[in-house]
């Protein structure tokens, strides 16, 4: 059977609606959503439900815009990665300027909306999250410095804080700890990946520690960091913000998380496809985080502790 | 007039299913779909968006009474 099948010129063609939505990375948007909504959760202040949705869906935006912003900017290095390659701008289903509209407008919308319906610091924070973002992270941070994850970890850090904020109209030290614990899990999350999938940064010319640093000293960075990482997740029940619910259960989550670090210090593999210890952290380490979150929660509402 | 056998109707059925198919990956026909979509969607999220703007609307009235 014969087929005809004209070119399709991308540029001149309107965006498909679900490359919009691949824009906003829809699957890092869950955790976003997730620790945003613990953050409201734990909050002592009870929001009505439409405005408590409104908070998490204005989080849900926001992270959207500045996943579409990060990918307007870096569609060059998404081209040259493996695992980013087929994104919709590299892989030239969108033209840039859609992207840039989308996610600017995005932005906007979420940030005036989390305005309207809860208050003005919620917004602020909001609109900072997405700055530093876009701004501090990937057009700063991501090219020039293996720091880049360190200091731009924070970018994600910003949603139990704006979830609190949403809620209570102010900060306090329960929501700046969920927001120092993410700060200070991204390096190692983030370390544990680039060590099997280093020869994609490689090739980008992204800055990325085991391109820099080589491989060893990533792995001993990945154990070094762990060790605030834990210090911080287990001070909400050491300062008695939580109950034994979240200390004993971060006590067993930090044990293995510290486990499998180590074990990725340990490691002398190179073969980046035989890294079966940095993929087990890696995989651990989102779960770690979905746990810890869901466990601040567990305890407040079982508690009524956190203020 | 005489009556089609059952493979007549399977060829001309994939007959017509490849003409449609040619048809709509001609470029302004993929466009025109496109577009359809999209306000297709958007339509739904202004929507959304109107009644959640009422939700909030009533809940703040409510905070602040």
């Amino acid at each position: 059977m014969t087929s005809i099948t004209p070119t399709l010129d991308a540029e001149a063609l309107p965006a498909d609606w679900r490359d919009l939505l691949a824009l906003t990375k829809p699957r890092v948007m869950t955790l976003v959503v997730f620790t945003g909504l613990c953050g409201l959760l734990a909050a002592p202040v009870r929001l009505p439900l439409v405005l408590a949705f409104t908070a998490v869906l204005c989080i849900a935006l926001g992270a959207g815009a500045a996943a579409a912003l990060n990918q307007w900017y870096e569609s060059d290095l998404d081209a040259k990665m493996k695992r980013t390659a087929n994104r919709p701008l590299p892989a030239g289903r969108m033209d840039r300027q859609t992207a840039l509209h989308f996610g600017v407008g995005l932005g906007a919308f979420s940030v005036l909306l989390m305005g309207l319906a809860t208050n003005l610091l919620a917004a602020t924070i909001l609109t900072v999250s997405i700055l530093f973002y876009v701004l501090v992270y990937t057009v700063w941070l991501k090219r020039r410095t293996a720091q880049n994850i360190v200091i731009g970890g924070a970018a994600g850090a910003f949603p139990p804080l704006i979830g609190w904020v949403a809620a209570t109209g102010d900060v306090s030290a329960l929501p700046l700890l969920m927001f120092a614990l993410i700060f200070l899990w991204t390096p190692p999350h983030f370390w544990a990946l680039s060590l099997y999938i280093k020869s994609d940064y490689a090739a980008a010319g992204v800055p990325m520690l085991p391109v820099t640093a080589g491989i060893a000293s990533t792995r001993r960075h990945v154990a070094l960091y762990t060790l605030p990482m834990i210090a911080v997740a287990m001070a909400p029940w050491a300062l008695g913000l939580t109950g034994a619910t979240y200390g004993v259960g971060a006590l067993v989550l930090n044990a293995v998380f510290l486990v499998l670090a180590l074990r990725v210090a340990a490691s002398r593999e190179t073969d980046q496809s035989l890294m079966k210890p940095e993929r087990t952290l890696f995989a651990y380490s989102i779960l770690y985080l979905f746990i810890a979150f869901a466990l601040i929660v567990a305890d407040h509402l079982l508690w009524g502790r956190s203020s | 007039m005489t009556e089609e056998t059952a493979e007549q109707v399977r060829l001309r059925q994939a007959e017509h299913a490849r003409m449609l198919k040619i048809r709509m990956t001609r470029p302004e026909d993929v466009a025109r779909q496109r577009q359809r979509q999209r306000s297709l969607i958007t339509a739904l999220l202004l929507g959304a968006f109107v009644v959640l703007v009422f939700g909030i609307s009533v809940a703040q009235i409510k905070l602040n009474w």
